[in-house]
């Protein structure tokens, strides 16, 4: 399966809100980043397998998040916050 | 009226406790799982599996560049030469801890951690409160647990919600040069490969 990003691509994170299970960590919805690592393994997406509704392998990446995009003002200075993220979690975005 | 203190004990009990003995008591009377088998599973990993062995690719790693570099390629390809692996870690990232990078590991949905190099997660780690606070807050939350960073160093907090496990390579510390790699292996605790502590210089370490 032919990743859709590679590192150091812009990604937005979608802003999903499923009523059932997700492995998307809801402080990063929304928040732009970039991709640090782009996993050579794909994995089943957790969020229609926990619902028998199909494993949807898909490429994970590492994102790469500046605190200040995902605190605002509020936020520790030299701090990166890298998260996993399933692709389908994920949109390209503008370059900051 | 009588105190019994075993009853007491049962009363207070997390109520994560009693459901999981409720699950593992049901699975057991239906037949798919033994109770031996669980304990056996249990004893495993508190007596045989546990951060020596984290500490053990850490001296390694030390020691020998060429296998550092394939630790840091592929964590689980180069923890398998030293007969490290096991479940609950279906891919390791190692990151390394620079004089300029601290890298510190937390997981926000759970409790995810590097079982084959690690063991079991302490409690702390499963906590809201480090949780939480890793993400929004390091700097401050590490210096209350210890350790306090330059301003100058850029904190990297790895948030492990995927199947993905990070195992942090701590910087060696001062004054090590001579040691060989048990006695490197006996400096590395199981903190400093979460990230959040560092290792102190030799000389202080044994004073």
């Amino acid at each position: 399966m032919k990743p859709r990003f590679s590192v150091g691509d812009s990604v937005r994170v979608r802003n999903l809100h499923p009523e059932g299970h997700t492995r998307l960590t809801n402080y990063v919805r929304g928040k732009v980043g970039v991709v640090s690592i782009v996993n050579a393994q794909a994995w089943v997406l957790p969020d229609t397998r926990a619902h028998n509704a199909g494993e949807n392998v898909q490429p994970v990446y590492n994102v790469a998040f500046s605190a200040s995009e995902v605190w605002g003002p509020q936020a520790e200075e030299n701090v990166t916050v890298n998260v996993d993220l399933m692709e389908d979690y994920l949109d390209p975005a503008e370059r900051a | 009226m009588p105190h019994d203190h075993s009853d007491d004990d049962e009363l207070n009990k997390p109520w994560q406790a009693v459901r999981t003995e409720a699950i593992e008591s049901l699975l057991a009377e239906i037949g798919v799982i033994e109770s031996e088998r669980v304990d056996a599973i249990v004893q495993h990993y508190e007596e045989n599996v546990g951060p020596k062995t984290g500490a053990r690719v850490v001296a390694r790693a030390w020691s020998d560049p060429d296998f550092k570099e394939r630790l840091l390629q592929d964590g689980l390809a180069a923890c398998a030469e030293l007969g490290v692996g096991g479940p609950e870690t279906e891919y390791l990232h190692v990151v390394e801890n620079t004089p300029e990078v601290h890298n510190v590991v937390v997981c926000t949905l759970c409790s995810c951690y590097p079982w084959p190099v690690l063991g079991l997660p302490p409690a702390w780690y499963k906590s809201s409160a480090y949780r939480t606070r890793l993400v929004r807050e390091p700097r401050k939350l590490l210096a209350e647990m210890g350790l306090d960073l330059p301003q100058s160093v850029r904190i990297h907090v790895w948030d492990s919600i995927s199947e993905i496990r990070y195992l942090v390579l701590p910087q060696r510390p001062a004054g090590s040069d001579g040691l060989d790699e048990a006695a490197l292996a006996d400096l590395v605790t199981r903190d400093s490969m979460i990230g959040v502590a560092t290792l102190p210089p030799v000389a202080e370490a044994s004073a």
